[in-house]
C-alpha cells in the first residue's frame, strides 16, 4: 500500500516538524438495561470514530469493532477545536449509537472520553386526567425500530411536562409544572436518575449543553439562567418577556441559545456565557427553529408565511433563503442532508407531513415526496448524526396519535423516507396517550 | 473515485492525491457510506470538464459494505459460478422478481420443490402494486427491499376439526349426532327429538365435544340409533368426537348392498386409498368410481333431498321417497377428518437446491425481512382439540439449513449465528411493530437484516435453506434480497 504523503504548497497538512499527535478516544457507555448500546438486541456491529478540526479537510476516521472500547487516531495534526464524533452502526448501516465531544484541543498526545449513547428519543405527553396522568411520564423510543424501550416517570406529586430538550449526551431537560410550581428536571442519560431545579415561574422550555454549566429556562413570562451542573438557579433575568415558547435550540458548545415565542419580537437570542438576552425580528410569526451543528447558523420557519430565514447567531445577520410550499410549525435541521425539516398540518383533520427545505439549493423538496405522519404532528427532533428524525403526532383523538421515523437522505436517493406507526398503548391505560414533544440524546 | 489503496492521515492527504471524493478512513483514502446510494456517482454531464466526460466512459459500480464503499461487479469480475447482483458478486441470489417470465410464483422460481405430505398454501410472492392500488392485497403489498416483489411468509392455521371424510349412516344416528352436538337452553329444554322430524341441518355437524350422557330430549333418537345395522368398523378413522364415532359405527338398511361392495371396489378402483385413505384423492375416487354404482345410488336419496330446491317438483318427489324410507333413510356422517395440521416441515418455505460445492472462503447467507403483526405468543393448534385448550408458544420465524435428505424433517438443522445462537426473527424487542402489509417503507426493510454463516460441512451441491413460520394466524413476514456470498 502506497504510504507517501504529498506536502503541497498551501495545502500543507503537517507543519514543519509536526509529526502529528496520538489521539486516543475512549468510548464510555451506560450499563443500564435499555440504555446500553452494546446490548445484543441493539445490533451494534462497529463504531466509527471521527476527528474533525476547524479546517476544511483535516478530518480523519477509524473503525473499531464492537468488542473494542477505544480507538487510536495516530498522527493527527495539532488543532485547537477538534470535534470528535463516534457513530455506532448496525448491519444495515443504521446509526444505533452516537457520541460526541466538541472543541477538543489536540496539541500533543491526548486521550478523551466520549459518552456513546444508544440512539433514543424521549417523548412527553399531552395532559389528561387519570390515576397515572400521561403528562407525568416520558416514553423512550429506539430510533431504528420505532419500538418503545422503556417508560420514565417525572419526579413529583402530579408533574405535567411541558417540553423536553437534550443537553448533548449528558441529559434530557424537562420543563414541567407540579402543583403550580415550575421545575426543570435533569434526567441523566446514562442512569435515568433525576435532579430538579425549582423555579419561580413555570418554564415552557429549558436549554443547555454539556461542558457549559449555565443553561436557560424560558416561560411564564420569565427568563431564568440555571446552573445545570449544580442543579440550582444562577440568575433570574430582570425584564419579563411574555409570550409562549414555540421552539428552541442551543448550540453544541453551549455558548448561545435561540428561542421562538408567539409574541413580538418572536425570536430571542441568549448568550449563555454573558447571560444576556437580545431579540430579533426576522420573520412574521416565527414558529420553529433548526440549528446547524456549527452552532452559529439557525434556520427560522414561520406559521404565517412559508419563508425560511437563515440567521447567523454570532453576527445577528439574517438572510431570506426561500420558501416552503406553505406555513409550517416546529422545525429541525439535518446537517447530513443540509435540509430544514418542518412540520405541516393541513386542513381540519390536521393531515400531517414533514416538509423539507434544502439550504444549499435553496429550494423546497417536492410536497408529493414529503413524509406523511399521523394527524396534527406536534414535535420533531433530529439525532446527533443528522440522518434520523423522530416526529410525534398528537392526533385528532387518542386513536390517531402516532410516531414517525424519518431517514433524511440526499436527493439522489429520492428524498427522505419515513416509517409511521400508531402510538403504543400504556400498560396502565386503555386509552392511548397523545404525544406532545420529543428530544433525542445528542440531538437537536 | 470510489476507493483507493492510498495511505493517508487526514482528508487533505486524499485531496492532495486528487481523490476529492474520498475521505481518510482507517489510514486509507476511501469513501464512507451507510447505504449503497452513498456510493453512487452521478453520471458526468455538460458541467463537468471535457477531460472527465471523454476519458471516462462509465461510472464504476459500487456498493456499501461495512460502511465503506467497495468496487463491485461487473467492473470487478465475479468468480466462475457467481452472479452479479446490485454490484455484489453472489454464489446465489433470490429476489423473487419476474424477470423475463410471463408470471411468477414460488413454484416457477423453484421454491418448495421437495416431497412433503402437505404444503403451506399461504406462502406467496407479492407485488408492490401500481400507484393508487389498495394496500394490503397480494398485488399491492408495498415496497420490497429490492425490486418490486418479495416473498410473504404466513403460517397455515390449524383447523379445530378440519375437512371431514363422510359415509352413510341411518337417520336416527344422524339425528342423534345432531342432537348431541347442538347446544340448548337447559332451563327450557326442547321436546324429545323424533326421527321423523330430523335431521334439520343440511350437513352433519362437526363438534369438538358432545353432550355425555345424552340429554333427555336426545335419548329416544339415540336409542333408535343403536338399533341400526353395524357398519364396517374399518371405516372409522381419526379425530372424531364421541358422538361422531357412535354415528360412524352404524349404517343404514338402504345402503347394505352399497356397504358390501365399497371395500372391494375401493381396493380395486382406488389404489391411492391404500396409502392415503384420508386424502382428497381417495375420497374423490371413491365417490366417482364406487359410490356412483347402482347399488349405492339409492343411498343418496335423502342427502339429495336435503340439497335440492324444496319448491322443485323433482325435489319434492325425492323428499317423498326419503320420507318413505323412514328410519331406513341414509344421511352422511363424518367417519374421519383429514390431517390438516401442518408440522414445521410442511409449513416451511424451502429454497431451491443451490450448488455451494465450489464455494471458497467464509460463506454467509444474508437477507432482509420486515414483520407485520408478529406479536409475543400464539397458539400453534392441535387439530381435534378444543382451541381454548391449545397451549401457547412464542412467535418466531426459524431459519434452517439442509445439505442432504431435505425431503425428510431429519435432514434439517437450525442455522446458528456467529456466536452459535439459533437464528430466529424478529428479535423479541422488535415485535409488535404495528406495521400492516403495504404500509412498510424502505426504512422498515432497513430495520431487519440477518447475516448467518453457512458452516463448511453444508457447502455441498444441493444445499437448501428454509424459513419456518411459527407465527400467529394473522401475522406475516416479508423476506427479500437473499444473498449467499463469500468473504473472499
Amino acid at each position: 500500500m502506497k504510504r507517501g504523503l504529498s506536502v503541497v504548497g498551501v495545502g500543507v497538512v503537517l507543519g514543519c516538524g509536526d509529526a502529528g499527535n496520538a489521539l486516543d478516544v475512549v468510548l464510555a457507555h451506560s450499563g443500564v438495561s435499555g440504555l446500553n448500546p452494546y446490548a445484543a438486541s441493539v445490533g451494534l456491529v462497529r463504531v466509527r470514530v471521527r476527528a474533525d478540526g476547524e479546517g476544511e479537510l483535516d478530518a480523519t476516521a477509524v473503525d473499531v469493532a464492537r468488542d473494542q472500547r477505544s480507538a487510536r487516531i495516530a498522527g493527527y495534526p495539532s488543532r485547537r477545536n477538534v470535534r470528535i464524533v463516534a457513530e455506532g452502526y448496525d448491519a444495515h448501516g443504521n446509526v444505533v449509537a452516537y457520541g460526541e465531544r466538541p472543541a477538543v484541543s489536540v496539541q500533543r498526545a491526548v486521550s478523551v472520553t466520549v459518552a456513546l449513547r444508544r440512539n433514543l428519543g424521549y417523548v412527553t405527553h399531552a395532559p389528561r386526567g387519570g390515576a397515572e396522568p400521561p403528562a407525568s411520564k416520558l416514553y423512550v423510543f429506539d430510533l431504528v425500530s420505532r419500538n418503545r424501550v422503556t417508560t420514565v416517570r417525572i419526579p413529583g406529586t402530579a408533574p405535567v411536562a411541558r417540553r423536553i430538550s437534550a443537553r448533548g449526551g449528558a441529559s434530557l431537560l424537562v420543563s414541567y409544572v407540579d402543583g403550580g410550581q415550575g421545575f426543570v428536571g435533569i434526567l441523566d442519560a446514562a442512569t435515568h436518575g433525576w435532579r430538579t431545579i425549582a423555579l419561580g415561574d413555570p418554564p415552557d422550555i429549558a436549554l443547555g449543553a454539556p461542558g457549559q454549566p449555565i443553561g436557560v429556562a424560558v416561560g411564564g413570562g420569565a427568563v431564568t439562567f440555571v446552573d445545570l451542573d449544580a442543579a440550582s438557579v444562577a440568575e433570574v433575568f430582570g425584564p419579563r418577556i411574555g409570550g409562549r415558547v414555540l421552539d428552541g435550540a442551543v448550540s453544541a458548545d453551549g455558548s448561545r441559545a435561540v428561542v421562538v415565542i408567539d409574541v413580538n419580537p418572536g425570536l430571542l437570542l441568549f448568550d449563555l456565557e454573558d447571560r444576556t438576552v437580545r431579540s430579533m425580528d426576522v420573520i412574521n410569526q416565527p414558529s420553529g427553529v433548526g440549528l446547524a451543528a456549527d452552532g452559529r447558523t439557525a434556520y427560522i420557519t414561520s406559521s404565517a408565511d412559508p419563508l425560511v430565514v437563515e440567521v447567523d447567531l454570532s453576527s445577528g445577520e439574517a438572510e431570506l433563503l426561500g420558501a416552503f410550499p406553505g406555513p409550517v410549525g416546529e422545525a429541525a435541521y439535518s446537517d447530513a442532508s443540509g435540509c430544514v425539516f418542518a412540520l405541516a398540518s393541513e386542513g381540519p383533520f390536521g393531515v400531517g407531513r414533514v416538509l423539507g427545505f434544502d439550504t444549499e439549493t435553496r429550494r423546497a423538496r417536492e410536497v408529493d415526496r414529503a413524509v406523511r405522519t399521523f394527524d396534527f404532528p406536534s414535535g420533531i427532533a433530529v439525532d446527533g448524526s443528522g440522518r434520523r428524525l423522530l416526529v410525534v403526532a398528537t392526533g385528532g383523538t387518542t386513536s390517531t396519535a402516532g410516531i414517525t421515523l424519518v431517514d433524511s437522505a440526499p436527493a439522489l436517493d429520492g428524498g427522505a423516507v419515513g416509517s409511521s406507526g400508531d402510538y403504543p398503548r400504556d400498560e396502565s391505560d386503555v386509552r392511548r396517550y397523545r404525544p406532545a414533544g420529543v428530544a433525542i440524546v445528542y440531538g437537536r | 473515485m470510489v476507493t483507493s489503496n492510498v495511505g493517508c492521515r487526514i482528508d487533505q492527504d486524499c485531496a492532495d492525491e486528487g481523490f476529492n471524493a474520498l475521505s481518510c478512513l482507517n489510514g486509507v483514502c476511501q469513501r464512507p457510506c451507510l447505504r449503497d446510494v452513498d456510493c453512487a456517482i452521478p453520471a458526468f454531464d455538460e458541467e463537468d470538464p471535457p477531460a472527465c466526460r471523454e476519458g471516462v466512459s462509465s461510472v464504476p459500480a459500487a456498493f456499501c459494505e461495512g460502511q465503506v464503499c467497495r468496487l463491485g461487479c461487473p467492473d470487478v469480475p465475479c468468480a466462475p459460478g457467481e452472479v452479479c447482483q446490485a454490484a455484489r458478486c453472489a454464489l446465489d441470489y433470490r429476489g423473487f422478481e419476474r424477470g423475463s417470465q410471463p408470471f411468477v410464483n414460488l413454484s416457477t422460481l423453484g421454491w418448495n420443490a421437495i416431497d412433503r405430505p402437505a404444503e403451506n398454501t399461504r406462502m406467496a410472492i407479492v407485488y408492490r402494486g401500481d400507484e393508487g392500488c389498495r394496500l394490503g392485497d397480494p398485488d399491492c403489498a408495498g415496497v420490497a427491499s429490492e425490486g418490486e416483489r418479495f416473498a410473504l411468509l404466513a403460517r397455515q392455521p390449524t383447523p379445530p376439526k378440519g375437512t371431514s371424510v363422510t359415509a352413510f349412516t341411518c337417520r336416527p344416528c344422524r339425528c342423534c349426532l345432531e342432537c348431541l352436538a347442538t347446544p340448548f337452553d337447559e332451563t327450557d329444554p326442547p321436546p324429545p327429538i323424533r326421527p321423523a322430524s330430523c335431521p334439520v341441518g343440511r350437513t352433519a355437524p362437526a363438534p369438538i365435544a358432545c353432550f355425555d350422557p345424552p340429554p333427555a330430549h336426545c335419548r329416544d333418537v339415540c336409542q333408535a340409533c343403536d338399533a341400526c345395522p353395524d357398519a364396517d368398523p374399518a371405516r372409522i378413522g381419526e379425530r372424531l368426537a364421541s358422538c361422531e364415532v357412535a354415528a360412524a359405527r352404524k349404517t343404514c338398511p338402504s345402503c347394505r348392498d352399497c356397504d358390501a361392495l365399497l371395500p372391494a371396489c375401493t381396493r380395486s378402483a382406488c389404489p391411492v386409498c391404500a396409502t392415503a385413505p384420508a386424502s382428497l384423492a381417495c375420497g374423490e375416487c371413491v365417490r366417482d368410481r364406487c359410490q356412483s354404482r347402482p347399488e349405492c345410488r339409492s343411498c343418496g336419496v335423502c342427502e339429495d333431498a336435503l340439497d335440492c330446491d324444496p319448491n322443485d317438483a323433482a325435489c319434492m318427489q325425492q323428499g317423498g321417497q326419503c320420507a318413505g324410507l323412514g328410519v331406513g333413510g341414509c344421511f352422511f356422517t363424518p367417519v374421519s377428518y383429514r390431517d390438516e395440521q401442518l408440522d414445521d416441515h410442511e409449513q416451511a418455505l424451502v429454497s431451491p437446491a443451490i450448488d455451494l460445492s465450489a464455494a471458497a472462503g467464509s460463506v454467509f447467507l444474508r437477507f432482509d425481512y420486515v414483520s407485520f403483526g408478529v406479536g409475543e405468543r400464539y397458539r400453534p393448534g392441535i387439530q381435534g382439540r378444543d382451541p381454548m385448550t391449545w397451549p401457547e408458544a412464542p412467535q418466531e420465524v426459524l431459519l434452517q439449513f439442509c445439505s442432504a435428505d431435505c425431503d425428510r424433517p431429519s435432514g434439517w438443522g437450525t442455522a446458528r449465528g456467529a456466536g452459535g445462537e439459533p437464528v430466529f426473527f424478529p428479535p423479541v424487542d422488535r415485535r409488535s411493530n404495528r406495521l400492516v402489509l403495504g404500509g412498510q417503507t424502505r426504512l422498515d426493510w432497513r430495520n431487519g437484516r440477518i447475516r448467518v454463516p453457512i458452516p463448511p460441512e453444508r457447502l455441498v451441491s444441493s444445499f437448501r435453506y428454509r424459513f419456518v413460520p411459527r407465527i400467529g394466524d394473522d401475522a406475516q413476514v416479508g423476506v427479500d434480497a437473499i444473498y449467499i456470498r463469500s468473504d473472499r
